[in-house]
């Protein structure tokens, strides 16, 4: 259980975490859900004690992370900006970080096999692929097999069969009963790992509810309909409750209606239609539809160095471009 | 790198034997930091230098001495071939650039790459990693530097024996100078953790850290009138004093007086930068 109660952290005058409070519950996947810059690192290095909230509280457990005697027994952590020493080997990193605990070796040993990296054990990090890197991070958050798991941006830099690993421990974990605490930008990534969401934007709290509801509220039906005699049919529908757009001449999306009321309601009225097409609003759209205002460095405005080059942002950018060519 | 998710037992809770007793104490985070210390090429590759720069050093200054000895003048044989020990720790000298680097790596090298996060993580009371560092870091630098130290007196004074100028170590003060030239070094090398602490780049705590024990005293000796004291209190000024045998009392401290001023250097460096890493977000 990961409880955040008014956390409050600001850098000079910038506001990264404002206010947030939020449960984070166990036995399901949380998702922690915003677009870059929203303050979901800061939030996870303030759960762990590495920065110092300018105000509010974060506990696990109850528990401020720093007055834990095991830290690594309650909370495995995977910091999104790696945290590894890239000129040890994978092996005397684990047991470095083992050792501060009185972890054995063998669980060394065990968590290397539980990634998959017991072949490259004995190479430096160095000459890790990201993906390997991720990996790596994983095993040392379950070196102390903790209750608790925070992680962010764990699917960064995998490949397919990477993230699907991913996907499958994180839900195997939760079933166990732990508490999982995933960070992503990417809205289709949650859709299928979390069952939970803990939605910011700019610091602050935005949605936080079950994965089903934010779906459900989010692909809120719209149809798309074609008829030639477009201004009748607005007409009919609108008489009846429903609400409409005209788009164009011959075209027109009703929203909140299904295709089969729509239907009827054309035939009832005596107008022929040409098309009738429910379209589903994408994960990604419904997203980028509630975070908009809160997409502090977006495109269009001055271009920002601060955008990261990787893949996954760029995936999100373009989300981003979709978002706005719809808007 | 297959891995499957499919493995029992390894993703699922593990027995509390596994982890029982499992929390953070001092002796662990020793051990953590020796493995740190000791798994790091840089390490290595650091203290081979220092090694080979103390000894190397030690011989070569030694032989020049024997040279220049048999060209001398009486006179010149009188004043200038005083203290034949110093001759053979001209190479420890040196050796504190290598040791005062990887100092200094052994924090930055932590902040540059991240590993900082993790090593805070895991003990979030923090202060035991920077002290345990500075522990396990320098009783190896301590250990290192006597035995190397050691080698060059010895190797030193069989070449300056080839002309009777060597000393033994059974002479006065030689003992002292021998353990205090190996206190010297690793002096140094806390004082470039402390210094990589409090400015986490290691480009400028290398910088800082030669200022501080080449610039400083050359800019101390060039100080008009009593102004040059000041010599005295500086880190290098203090070494000096530990291993000078017969020195004028103007210009250096006694030994002890030596040792005090790099005890106070070592408290109030590692002191700050303690101060800092708790304050500071990571």
């Amino acid at each position: 259980m990961i409880e955040a109660r008014g956390l409050t952290k600001r850098y000079g005058t910038k506001t990264a975490v404002d206010e947030l409070t939020f449960t984070v519950r166990p036995g399901i996947v949380t998702g922690f859900l915003g677009p870059n810059g929203a303050g979901k690192s800061t939030t996870m290095r303030l759960a762990i004690g590495l920065d110092r909230p300018t105000g509010g509280t974060i506990t696990i457990n109850s528990q401020r992370y720093r007055d834990f005697p095991a830290p690594l027994r309650e909370v495995g952590v995977l910091l999104e900006a790696r945290a590894i020493h890239t000129g040890r080997t994978a092996y005397k990193h684990l047991l470095a970080v083992a050792q501060t605990h009185g972890v054995p070796r063998r669980r060394v040993d065990e968590v290397l096999g539980l990634v998959g990296l017991t072949e490259v054990a004995g190479k430096r990090v160095g000459g890790f692929s990201l993906g390997m890197g991720q990996r790596l991070g994983i095993a040392q958050a379950m070196l102390g097999d903790p209750g608790v798991l925070i992680l962010d941006e764990p699917v960064n830099g995998l490949d397919p069969e990477g993230i699907r690993w991913i996907r499958n421990l994180l839900q195997t974990l939760a079933t166990e009963g732990r508490t999982i605490f995933v960070s992503s930008h990417l809205m289709s990534e949650m859709a299928q790992t979390a069952t939970h969401l803990i939605v910011v934007g700019r610091g602050k709290l935005i949605a936080d509810t079950s994965v089903e509801d934010f779906i459900r509220s989010a692909s809120g039906s719209a149809v798309h309909v074609r008829t030639p005699h477009a201004a009748r049919l607005t007409e009919a529908l609108e008489a009846a409750g429903a609400h409409v757009t005209l788009t164009g001449t011959e075209t027109l999306d009703v929203s909140d209606w299904t295709a089969a009321q729509i239907g009827d309601a054309a035939f009832a009225a005596g107008v022929p239609l040409h098309e009738l097409t429910p379209r589903q609003v994408s994960l990604e759209d419904a997203f980028m539809d509630i975070t908009r205002d809160a997409v502090e460095y977006s495109h269009g405005q001055a271009p920002s160095p601060r955008v990261p080059a990787s893949t996954a942002a760029g995936h999100a950018d373009a989300g981003a471009n979709t978002a706005r060519g719809q808007a | 790198m297959t891995a499957t998710t499919e493995a029992p037992g390894l993703g699922s809770r593990q027995p509390a034997s596994v982890h029982a007793g499992a929390k953070v104490t001092i002796p662990r985070v020793l051990r953590s930091e020796w493995t740190k210390l000791t798994s790091l090429r840089s390490t290595v590759w650091t203290l081979l230098i220092a090694l080979v720069v103390t000894i190397g050093f030690g011989c070569l200054i030694s032989a020049i001495w024997v040279s220049e000895w048999r060209n001398a003048s009486p006179e010149e044989r009188a004043t200038d071939f005083t203290d034949p020990v110093m001759a053979s720790l001209t190479g420890a000298y040196f050796s504190q650039i290598a040791v005062g680097v990887l100092g200094v790596l052994l924090i930055t090298g932590e902040y540059s790459t991240g590993m900082i996060r993790t090593s805070l993580g895991a003990v979030p009371h923090r202060l035991p990693v920077l002290f345990c560092k500075a522990a396990v870091f320098g009783v190896l630098s301590f250990v290192l530097a006597l035995s190397a130290i050691l080698v060059a007196f010895f190797a030193g004074q069989a070449i300056l024996n080839q002309e009777n100028l060597g000393s033994s170590i059974g002479d006065p003060h030689v003992l002292r100078v021998l353990l205090g030239g190996a206190f010297f070094v690793m002096a140094i090398g806390l004082l470039g953790l402390a210094l990589g602490t409090l400015i986490r780049s290691t480009g400028g705590s290398i910088a800082a850290l030669l200022g501080l024990i080449f610039v400083v005293p050359i800019i101390t000796s060039l100080l008009p009138g009593d102004w040059d004291k000041i010599h005295k209190y500086v880190p290098d000024g203090a070494g000096e004093a530990l291993v000078t045998i017969g020195g004028d009392p103007e210009r250096v401290m006694s030994p002890l007086g030596g040792l005090i001023v790099l005890l106070i250097w070592l408290v109030v460096g590692l002191g700050s930068a303690a101060y800092v890493l708790i304050r500071r977000d990571a």
